[in-house]
């Protein structure tokens, strides 16, 4: 029996448990040291090891968060203030609970009602309570006293501190080995475990190939690097396989389950959604060697940018992959909002390594978030003009096919954008002068068919059930005598308050009319000039969202007025056009959250003498989602203005003239060949959502006051005076000190070439996620990346191919087997299962089949007949039969509710959300794909006709084969059972064709080799690098 | 002893001793929650994978392997038809002879306000039942007489008519009701949780199949079988009724069993020198799944084989060989239960009876929805029971929600023929055998099955009794993810359901 001298520290710190105790609690402790995740010169206290705690203080994040994380906080934390107590912010835990007694004062454990509930002997009190657990180990109490008694000191977990800097360990001397194998190398020799030697090179090149481009290197590439006998041999090639297009198509693919890139919209219809040229600007993107930093702000906000190129508005992409629910019957708002929270999550997912989800509802389990703070940040991403249309992706980029056209779409876009914004700032600035409107009280209201209307205030109010979704007002108000030169319809929400955040239905008006009943009984239609609206965001026709239009609009004289003298603008067929509303009416969709206007200005300037009346026809041409449930104006008021200068407004702008301007240059942009892509686009300042606290993460019912965006407290606060805006936090994810982003990227691409991350949960970096391997390492990678490397992930990716530690062979001893089953410590080279889209693009490159074209709109590779079967959509999966039934497996449609099947099996995710980590498994399903899907089957007979052509002899034929698959020569012992099948194969064979009548397509030898193909695609080293 | 078995058994032995080697510190890895078992897995997170308290550590090479239950289970397991659309409980379960009185009249306003209909806007009319109800068994149970073959088994059926859900559309009502989470990608499938906890009795088979009938995918899609965040192997396979009974199950043209056989014994000889070459455990697994998809081949076309069933079982279930209907899943998901499997989940689309179509209206097309289910739905229940098979079957019935007591008004107007619109708030579905009370009635909803009076039954409630039948704590059965222990029953309060259990 040993004590060591931490336990006789224990006993003297005053919890004077008897020995025997002491020592089953260090088993239990030793439960903290999880993954290799300690660092074995600060090991926890009282795990008995060979370091001397007793020379150590007390560490929070060490020692005491995860006692708190492990037993305390599912009633003590973020969700529920059992006895209002809580372990998450140390102002909570320091102070009285429910019991008014102080739950732990610093410096006085006899006083901290925690030490007391620890070890009271009454079953009733002692926490944690019978039924969730047993009693802490006394070695445990003992370390929550000693804690207590040095002053109950609380620090951050690591993760949200900034990293530090690191001294690179020392080698010994003559080492060759650079920083990154330092780290790795001290910590091997602490673990008393040696590296492997560098692996063969055919391995190296293979793994080095697949990991870089994510294709095998051909037998030419292998047979120039093993004839290279150069130092630099190996460097030339990692700087050869940066540099090839393939870099950018192998390196997408992370980026697209990143940003859970689908070519459908999800849910019940799970229509299709063109956003194929977000996927070619990250391949691009990556290709070039855009600096992680710029990558980050332009996919978070490229639209922000000062004069955003086409290619940043694309690249907000990443945020527009968010689901959207097509089916009928669907709260518009609802998907919208989901839509909204899904950014900010997928945010911090990405970027950061925390789960925020859990925020929605109640403060963090474990980290130190507010429920509040989760709120704050998602007002960052609810003021964009995408909403869930059915349909429809609005607000969307014309995106031409050709390169080319991309100068000449960008200053056709530039100039709609700027004739719109002309056109309502000159109506705005008018309309919001003082003194410029006298209302007009409501009289009467009536409509076709039917409807209950009351006046209230002189407004109008519709009151009842709506009766259809195309039903016509007719309402009637006072007209002061004199002259009138502008009316404005006011459409205001009928809670104008509520509103801002719980948005009321919106409304469509196709037509509006105006006449005037003069005193005498005698009615006068008042033509319009022209109409003046209140946002750039909207006319929203070219988009597509409104469909089904009323006819033809009013009955202004001016729609083939002046300005109309150029030749007929060619807008889409499906879109009317029209001269005097802006095209798509009066409309506020999906919802209505802010009160709307919209100015009409007369053809002549009306003159009303007392007595006389406005009378006001508005027709309603549809509801605003796509099953027409009737969405009317429900509150409406009038007001008119005297002043001339809307007439001379009117009269200067030759005001439809813009609309016809915008359908030309619509229609030129249409014209150029290419794709509505859906991108980020926030709405116009003063059109802004409100943001407030949803109670338990319930949109419907909504909170305290308004919120300002902002970043959680226990991060660096956004610069002073920056606007709140997604720029200002894309810059802020990347800015220095941010303690997350520059960690999580380095652990990211180190996850992607040794298997598994330093920080093995990639989803967590929080206090509940796995502690790092390495901590030094990733600290000095994460500062190295951002301060030295400036962010270039080319060079990064370069450094870690080059270390020592990467080129281990991976050969497994039954030694390291035992002490480090999962290679945490790598003291060997990583050997991986190949990524799904490996494991196809390999079969297409060993059998000549790939068709290497990059980019372009998603293909469909052969599927089995009847996997597509969605309800209410025709989509049809079609197999390609022409070259791009061979193309990289990242160009396959990706349908979220009807995914690839052998990608599946491979272990992608669905990409509903974002997907941060896939977890490779081994199943039978996955031999099913390989051994039976046609599109293995025909690899397999193509490799094999490939083979026979690469060797005069079948040893050498198979050799060749199996250099193609594995990327090395067969061992003899490996050759054998190859040769052996071949024999029974071609023994079949002639059986068969001497029994059959048939002639043979295929040569028996051919086909006895395909046997061998098939096998050879199945081997674990085809299957692993 | 066959070849394939000693090969198995000798492949057994290698890695076990793998393992041992691997496991001087056995104890510590064990209570670490990585436990060497996970290493069908490459990747074996710690703490980040993995339950945090029950041991659902398996032997590598049979990651489906059974376990026993946390404590003593009624069920082994379960057939869960899933009527995707939402059938109308108000014409099959839901005697409201007082609806009837109502017919046609307005809806009143207090069953409008605060509420979110689909489709139903302005003020809908009453619509009373639109088919006959009488007592049936001997339990005495209303039963409407679309379902004249279910009657037969009326007193095997324990009925919740109280259940209730919060979501009025159908993927995301779908997703709830099968993975506890309304978002696509927010939860792990109900069949994939309980083959994560319990494996499966069938090595040979997969442990989750899906069988879809009703000429469409149900709205949820394969979301609705997807193991999300649990590992890949526990997602449902879906078996069907032409081509391959499972994707890639058989061999391609030209390849024969007896050819398949030299490539795998290649592939195994092949790889036992990469094998010893690299030590890598992770190879002797693939060997193994190599086998099993080997014998899979076999095992499911077998169990798939409808023409192995005699004349009368055919016309006892209206089955048709080759067909692909609800009637032969319900026959297959006996065959599949004999053999060991797990979850077996049937979805029958075609229940959403607004009434905007003929094949929507509940005078009409619903007519034949329900004998497209009846006559099988009855023969499973009886050929379960004649097998014995009942008392350990756990067999459950019901959609995603249900349908309004008021006529459809789609746009503000009745629609052409009679429907209902969704109703999240009250709805029908009945459990059989596996240890819930037959002949038992739970639950009550008002008048005219509009709102529920009496024990109100969550989503969450039902999946804690499903898996309570199973053996299992709903709040053990977790998986640590993203931070969390996910759960299917999610984090507010669920409970089973005591009353119905026999």
């Amino acid at each position: 029996m040993f004590f060591a001298t931490a336990d006789l520290e224990l006993l003297r710190s005053g919890g004077m448990p008897s020995g025997r105790k002491i020592v089953s609690g260090l088993g239990v402790l030793s439960l903290l040291c999880l993954g290799g995740g300690c660092r074995r010169d600060a090991a926890p206290l009282a795990t008995g090891g060979v370091a001397a705690p007793h020379q150590v203080a007390v560490d929070f994040n060490r020692d005491i968060r995860p006692l708190f994380n492990q037993h305390c906080v599912a009633c003590h934390g973020g969700v529920k203030m059992s006895g209002k107590i809580s372990f998450v912010f140390r102002e909570e835990a320091t102070r009285a609970g429910e019991t008014g007694r102080i739950t732990i004062k610093p410096g006085d454990p006899d006083h901290s009602e925690l030490i007391a509930r620890l070890t009271t002997r009454d079953p009733e009190k002692r926490m944690p309570p019978v039924d969730h657990g047993p009693a802490l180990a006394e070695a445990q109490v003992a370390l929550f006293r000693r804690w207590i008694s040095e002053g109950a000191k609380w620090s951050e977990h690591w993760a949200f501190v900034g990293p530090k800097p690191q001294t690179v360990p020392a080698l010994a001397p003559g080492s060759r080995a650079g920083p990154i194998d330092a780290f790795v190398l001290d910590r091997l020799a602490k673990e008393r475990l040696q590296p492997s030697s560098e692996a063969d090179r055919a391995t190296l090149l293979r793994r080095l190939s697949l990991d870089l481009t994510g294709l095998p290197p051909t037998p030419a590439e292998m047979a120039a690097f093993l004839a290279d006998s150069s130092p630099e041999a190996y460097l030339h090639q990692v700087d050869r396989l940066l540099e090839s297009p393939q870099y950018g198509e192998r390196w997408a693919t992370l980026w697209l389950d990143l940003s859970r890139y689908a070519d459908s919209r999800g849910y019940e219809k799970d229509l299709g959604r063109s956003v194929w040229p977000y996927r070619d600007w990250l391949i691009d993107a990556l290709n070039q060697n855009m600096p992680y930093d710029r990558f980050v702000v332009e996919q978070v906000a490229g639209d922000l940018l000062p004069n955003p190129t086409f290619e940043q508005k694309i690249a907000t992409g990443f945020h527009r992959q968010t689901q959207a629910n097509d089916e009928g019957g669907t709260d518009d708002e609802e998907f919208r909002m989901l839509a909204v929270q899904d950014r900010a999550v997928t945010t911090w997912a990405v970027f950061n390594g925390v789960s925020f989800n859990c925020v929605q509802c109640h403060s963090h389990p474990y980290d130190p978030i507010r429920h509040q703070e989760y709120y704050r940040f998602l007002a960052f991403f609810n003021n964009t003009a995408d909403a869930d249309y059915f349909n429809n992706d609005f607000p969307t980029l014309h995106v031409p096919n050709r390169r080319a056209d991309f100068v000449v779409a960008r200053e056709l876009e530039e100039q709609i954008r700027r004739l719109r914004q002309e056109r309502v700032d000159a109506g705005q600035k008018l309309q919001g002068e003082s003194g410029m409107w006298t209302s007009l009280k409501a009289l009467s209201a009536s409509a076709e068919p039917r409807a209950t209307f009351e006046l209230r205030d002189g407004e109008v109010y519709a009151t009842g059930p709506a009766p259809s979704a195309t039903v016509r007002y007719e309402i009637q108000a006072e007209l002061p005598a004199g002259e009138v030169t502008a009316f404005r319809l006011e459409v205001p929400p009928l809670d104008p308050v509520k509103a801002r955040h719980s948005p009321e239905p919106g409304f469509i008006v196709g037509e509006i009319e105006a006449a005037i009943v003069h005193a005498d009984g005698r009615e006068e239609n008042v033509p319009w000039d022209s109409f003046w609206p209140d946002s750039p965001t909207w006319p929203v026709a070219r988009q597509g969202i409104i469909r089904r239009m009323g006819t033809k609009s009013g009955v202004a004289p001016a729609s083939a007025g002046p300005g109309t003298d150029a030749p007929a603008p060619k807008a889409p067929a499906k879109e009317p056009t029209f001269s005097d509303l802006p095209p798509g009416g009066f409309a506020s969709i999906p919802s209505l959250y802010r009160t709307r206007w919209l100015v009409g200005v007369p053809a002549q300037t009306v003159a009303a003498e007392s007595g006389a009346r406005l009378r006001l026809r508005l027709q309603h041409s549809r509801g605003v989602d796509d099953f027409d449930k009737p969405t009317p104006v429900r509150r409406l008021r009038l007001a008119a203005s005297s002043d001339t200068r809307w007439t001379r407004l009117a009269a200067a702008t030759k005001s439809e003239s813009h609309w016809v301007q915008m359908n030309q240059l619509e229609a030129r942009l249409l014209a150029i060949p290419g794709t509505e892509v859906p991108v980020m686009e926030d709405l116009p300042s003063g059109e802004e959502r409100e943001m407030r606290v949803f109670s338990r993460g319930n949109w419907l019912e909504k909170i305290g006051e308004p919120l300002m965006a902002d970043v959680p407290a226990l991060f660096p606060p956004l610069p002073a005076g920056a606007p709140r805006n997604r720029l200002t936090l894309a810059r802020w994810l990347v800015a220095p000190g941010h303690p997350l982003t520059a960690r999580v990227a380095v652990n990211r691409y180190w996850e992607q070439l040794f298997g598994t991350g330093l920080v093995e949960t990639l989803e967590d970096f929080g206090s509940a996620g796995a502690a790092p391997s390495h901590p030094e390492l990733l600290d000095w990678l994460a500062l190295h990346f951002q301060n030295d490397l400036h962010w270039d992930v080319k060079a990064l990716l370069r450094e870690l191919v080059m270390t020592a530690t990467y080129r281990q062979s991976a050969r497994i001893t039954p030694e390291l087997l035992a002490k480090d089953p999962r290679n945490r410590l790598l003291a060997r080279g990583p050997h991986n299962r190949l990524a799904a889209e490996m494991v196809r693009d390999q079969a297409l490159v060993a059998s000549g089949l790939l068709n290497p074209e990059r980019h372009g709109p998603p293909v469909m590779p052969p599927q089995p007949d009847g996997v597509w079967a969605t309800v209410y959509n025709s989509g049809n999966w079609i197999d390609a039969t022409g070259p791009d039934r061979y193309r990289r497996a990242l160009y396959t449609f990706w349908k979220r509710t009807s995914p690839y099947p052998s990608f599946v099996s491979f272990d992608t995710p669905a990409r509903d959300v974002c997907a941060l980590r896939r977890i490779p498994t081994n199943t039978p399903l996955q031999a099913l794909v390989t051994l039976n899907d046609p599109v293995y089957h025909e690899a397999a007979q193509e490799l094999a006709r490939r083979m026979k052509r690469e060797a005069p002899e079948l040893p050498g034929q198979i050799a060749a084969g199996f250099r193609r698959v594995t990327s090395r020569d067969p061992r003899p012992e490996e050759l054998k059972p190859l040769m052996k099948l071949h024999a029974q194969a071609l023994e079949r064979r002639l059986e068969e064709t001497e029994s059959s009548t048939k002639p043979d397509q295929i040569p028996p030898d051919v086909d006895a080799l395909s046997a061998v193909a098939e096998a050879l695609l199945n081997l674990d080293a085809a299957l692993t690098k | 002893m066959t070849p394939m078995k000693d090969r198995e058994s000798q492949l057994i032995r290698e890695l076990e001793t793998q393992r041992l080697e691997a496991q001087t510190r056995r104890h510590f890895l064990r209570t670490c929650a990585t436990g060497m078992g996970a290493m069908f897995l490459s990747t074996m997170a710690n703490r980040a994978f993995g339950s945090a308290e029950l041991d659902f550590t398996r032997p590598a090479v049979s990651p489906l392997a059974a376990l026993p239950p946390q404590f003593a289970a009624k069920a082994r397991r379960v057939i869960y038809l899933h009527m995707a659309g939402g059938p109308s409980q108000l014409e099959l379960f839901e005697h409201k002879p007082d609806l009837e009185k109502l017919n046609g009249q307005d809806c009143p306003q207090s069953f409008l306000a605060g509420k979110r209909f689909a489709f139903i806007t302005g003020t809908p009319k009453m619509l009373g039942p639109q088919a006959q109800f009488h007592q049936a068994g001997k339990s005495g149970t209303w039963l409407s007489d679309r379902l004249p073959h279910l009657e037969r088994c009326v007193d095997d059926l324990c009925f919740i008519r109280s259940m209730r859900t919060d979501q009025f559309n159908h993927a995301p009502a779908q997703l709830l009701m099968q993975t506890g989470s309304p978002r696509l990608g927010g939860g792990a499938s109900l069949g994939s949780w309980v083959t994560y906890g319990l494996g499966t009795e069938n090595q040979n088979l997969p442990g989750f199949i899906v069988l879809v009938s009703g000429g469409k995918t149900p709205d949820g899609g394969k979301s609705l079988w997807s193991s999300n965040f649990l590992p890949s192997v526990y997602q449902g396979v879906q078996c069907r009724a032409k081509g391959d009974p499972v994707l890639y199950l058989s061999n391609p043209a030209g390849v024969s069993r007896g050819l398949r056989r030299e490539v795998l014994d290649a592939i195994e000889e092949a790889d036992r020198q990469e094998h010893a070459a690299l030590g890598d455990p992770e190879t002797l697994t693939r060997i193994a799944q190599y086998e099993m998809a080997f014998r899979m081949q076999i095992s499911a076309s077998d169990a798939m084989d409808l023409r192995q069933e005699p004349p009368e079982m055919h016309a006892k279930y209206g089955t048709e060989v080759g067909k692909e209907s609800f009637a032969n899943n319900c026959l297959l998901a006996r065959r599949l239960a004999e053999r060991g499997v797990r979850f077996i989940q049937l979805y029958h689309w075609g229940w959403d009876s607004h009434g905007s179509t003929e094949s929507e209206a509940l005078n009409l097309g619903f007519h034949a929805q329900c004998r497209q289910v009846d006559q099988p739905i009855a023969a499973l229940l009886e050929d379960l029971k004649g097998r014995g098979m009942l008392e350990d079957t756990l067999v459950v019935w019901g959609g995603e929600f249900g349908r309004t007591p008021m006529q459809e008004n789609r746009g503000g107007q009745a629609n052409k023929f009679i429907g209902r619109d969704h109703h999240p708030g009250a709805f029908t579905i009945w459990m059989a055998g596996g240890g819930v009370k037959p002949g038992f009635g739970y639950g009550e909803t008002d008048a005219v099955g509009y709102d529920i009076v009496e024990n109100p039954v969550e989503v969450r409630d039902l999946h804690a009794t499903i898996l309570h039948q199973l053996g299992f704590d709903h709040r053990k059965l977790n998986f640590r993810f993203q931070g969390l222990d996910q759960k299917i029953t999610g984090v507010k309060p669920a409970k089973v359901i005591r009353d119905v259990l026999a």
